[in-house]
């Protein structure tokens, strides 16, 4: 291959080994700074990711959706729009197959997993809370452990929302980080 | 070695065996094929090094450290990254030993990963290891023609077969057929390896790898008509074994041309497992002619049918053998097998019975005892899996075992003889 070539390729595999995480911070640091934040009742569990460690994954009271829409069956894209009660929890208002223009709603992408019972379960798309991977375990023990009195649980994630694109900032469990009550 | 020869050297020109000139050369040759050998060993420590020290730092960054604010992450993500860049162009503008860009290479790559790596975890992004895989692989397509690196080529099969395990097997994300455009894309690097005057043993390492990838990654073509995967299987293996048969491979050995090593013997296992009734009577229930299976089944055929062509025109045609043909013959086994499942399976007994003559008879022709020894376990394997569904007394089994084994031993001292009484003569 000639060396102009070479340089050229190089030069667009650079920018676009940057650009590539690079929009990705861009375009979650844009929803964050919009502060507009959701709060999700949750549940937390404790697997791994080869590459990027351990993590919890969270199970949302919002999984499902009463239509008689029988199209809405398994593995179809659709969107979520939620409202906020008066604490700031999310509320789901809809299940849209299209964007509904002009809807006062903030929306998410979320995939079905099933029609049962007149109802539409789906999986909320910020399932996955990164921690230090001597704290996961913890993380887990102490959902748990608050949980058994179903009372007392108060876990919850903190979802920024801006056109479609959500961040995952906290999850707070009996008003603390759980980053920080699981602190060693 | 070479240390032993140029030991002997003064003794040599003592003695009149060879002059002064000769022992300066056999001494100056020895000398140059020692610096490269020892550039070769840098290059691969080098290479180790880059390596270990880019899976390190990716196993680091996934402890998530809490202690760190999201702008030290964030620079923590990209800086592993920008140096491997900055090495790498440094390297490239500079015109470099390849050690140095091999081991840039190596590292860069594990860079990336670990960069986007951080870059989600700080996000929390969901996002499943196959998407994450396919981003790390693309942006890293580049590095395979940036340099001339081998070791870019190895990474990105490794990884695209990683990515057709975590896509293939299971529920998928993205398309797991982007692994045959991924594949595509180091075809001419690999194709310039191939036409390089100078011998690799990265290049033969690379005709196990891509045979090996294929063939891990082709669930991503079974879909709804899981039998269709037997006879699409049994057609790759035939692909592979046409292409082992190319002129280039020629004078290779056994062990550097994997395709023809994996495309015999995936094509006998296979065969051993269709020997069986119950695999004719229970496994092609599903076979539909509109699926992607099948359509799979048609490239494959077609290619295994120009491999064949291309061979018998440029090959004496007595270098053919059944092998060769399996694909055509086995076929029109399967179609026949859609409808009459008991015909099905006689044929591919008496199939593999055949390829194991024709084995035992290309060894006693070329003297290889490996390929003799190769038919006779054929037969011994086929005989062995009849054991299994037919009705034939235990007397009578040990005494087809006991012919079996006589079988082998006289099979190669017949041919151990042979052999002797040929050295002879000469």
């Amino acid at each position: 291959m000639k060396k102009t070539y070479i340089y050229i390729l190089f030069g667009i595999m650079v920018v676009a080994q940057i650009a590539a995480s690079a929009q990705t911070i861009f375009k979650y640091e844009q929803t964050i700074a919009s502060d507009n934040v959701y709060k999700f009742r949750t549940a937390p569990i404790d697997p791994s990711d080869p590459f990027r460690g351990k993590y919890v994954t969270l199970r949302f009271n919002i999984s499902s959706y009463e239509t008689d829409d029988e199209s809405l069956q398994y593995n179809n894209d659709v969107y979520a729009y939620f409202s906020k009660d008066e604490n700031g929890f999310a509320v789901l208002e809809t299940l849209s197959k299209e964007l509904l223009p002009n809807s006062e709603f903030d929306y998410v992408k979320v995939e079905t997993s099933s029609h049962y019972a007149g109802k539409v379960y789906f999986d909320l798309p910020f399932s996955t809370y990164y921690m230090e991977e001597s704290k996961a375990y913890d993380a887990e023990r102490l959902y748990w452990d608050n949980n058994r009195d179903s009372e007392k649980q108060n876990a919850y994630a903190i979802v920024h929302i801006k056109d479609g694109t959500h961040v995952l900032t906290d999850v707070i469990i009996d008003g603390k980080s759980l980053k920080d009550a699981v602190e060693k | 070695m070479s240390s032993k020869i140029t030991r002997a050297l003064p003794e040599l020109v003592e003695n009149g065996i060879i002059t002064d000139e000769i022992a300066q050369n056999i001494k100056a040759y020895y000398a140059t094929s020692e610096e490269a050998g020892s550039n070769k060993l840098f290059t691969i420590f080098g290479i180790l090094g880059a390596t270990l020290v880019g899976l390190g730092i990716i196993l680091i960054m996934a402890h998530n450290w809490d202690n760190f604010s999201k702008v030290t992450k964030l620079v923590c993500a990209f800086l592993p990254m920008i140096l491997g860049q900055v090495v790498l162009g440094y390297s490239i503008f500079k015109d470099k030993s390849m050690a140095w860009k091999e081991a840039a290479t190596a590292f860069l790559f594990f860079a990336v990963g670990a960069c986007i790596a951080l870059v989600s975890q700080v996000y929390h992004v969901s996002g499943d290891v196959e998407s994450f895989l396919l981003a790390w692989i693309v942006l890293c397509v580049p590095l395979l023609y940036v340099t001339k690196s081998k070791t870019a080529v190895i990474l990105h099969l490794i990884f695209i077969t990683y990515f057709a395990i975590e896509a293939g097997y299971g529920r998928s994300t993205t398309i797991p057929h982007l692994y045959f455009v991924l594949l595509a894309l180091s075809l001419p690097r690999y194709y310039q390896m191939i036409q390089s005057k100078v011998p690799s043993a990265v290049t033969n390492i690379l005709h196990w790898l891509f045979p090996l990838s294929v063939i891990i990654a082709l669930p991503i073509c079974i879909d709804h008509s899981e039998g269709v995967g037997f006879l699409m299987y049994v057609l790759l293996f035939c692909v592979f074994y046409g292409i082992g048969q190319l002129p280039y491979f020629k004078d290779k050995s056994l062990i550097q041309n994997g395709y023809r090593f994996l495309g015999s013997l995936g094509t006998i296992i296979l065969l051993l497992i269709l020997s069986f009734k119950y695999i004719w009577k229970h496994e092609f229930d599903d076979v539909q002619f509109y699926s992607l299976e099948f359509l799979s089944c048609v490239i494959l055929f077609i290619i295994a049918s120009i491999l064949l062509y291309f061979n018998s025109k440029h090959q004496n045609f007595k270098m053919m053998n059944l092998f060769n043909f399996v694909f055509i013959v086995f076929g029109i086994i399967f179609m026949i097998g859609l409808f009459n499942a008991i015909t099905a399976t006689i044929l591919v007994n008496i199939l593999l019975f055949i390829l194991g003559i024709t084995a035992i008879k290309l060894g006693a022709d070329t003297f290889h005892f490996g390929i003799l020894n190769y038919g006779m376990l054929i037969i011994a394997a086929l005989i062995t899996c009849r054991f299994f569904d037919t009705n034939i007394s235990y007397v009578m089994r040990g005494l087809l075992f006991v012919l079996i084994g006589a079988g082998f031993f006289a099979t190669n001292y017949i041919m151990f003889k042979k052999q002797k009484r040929k050295a002879q003569k000469k």
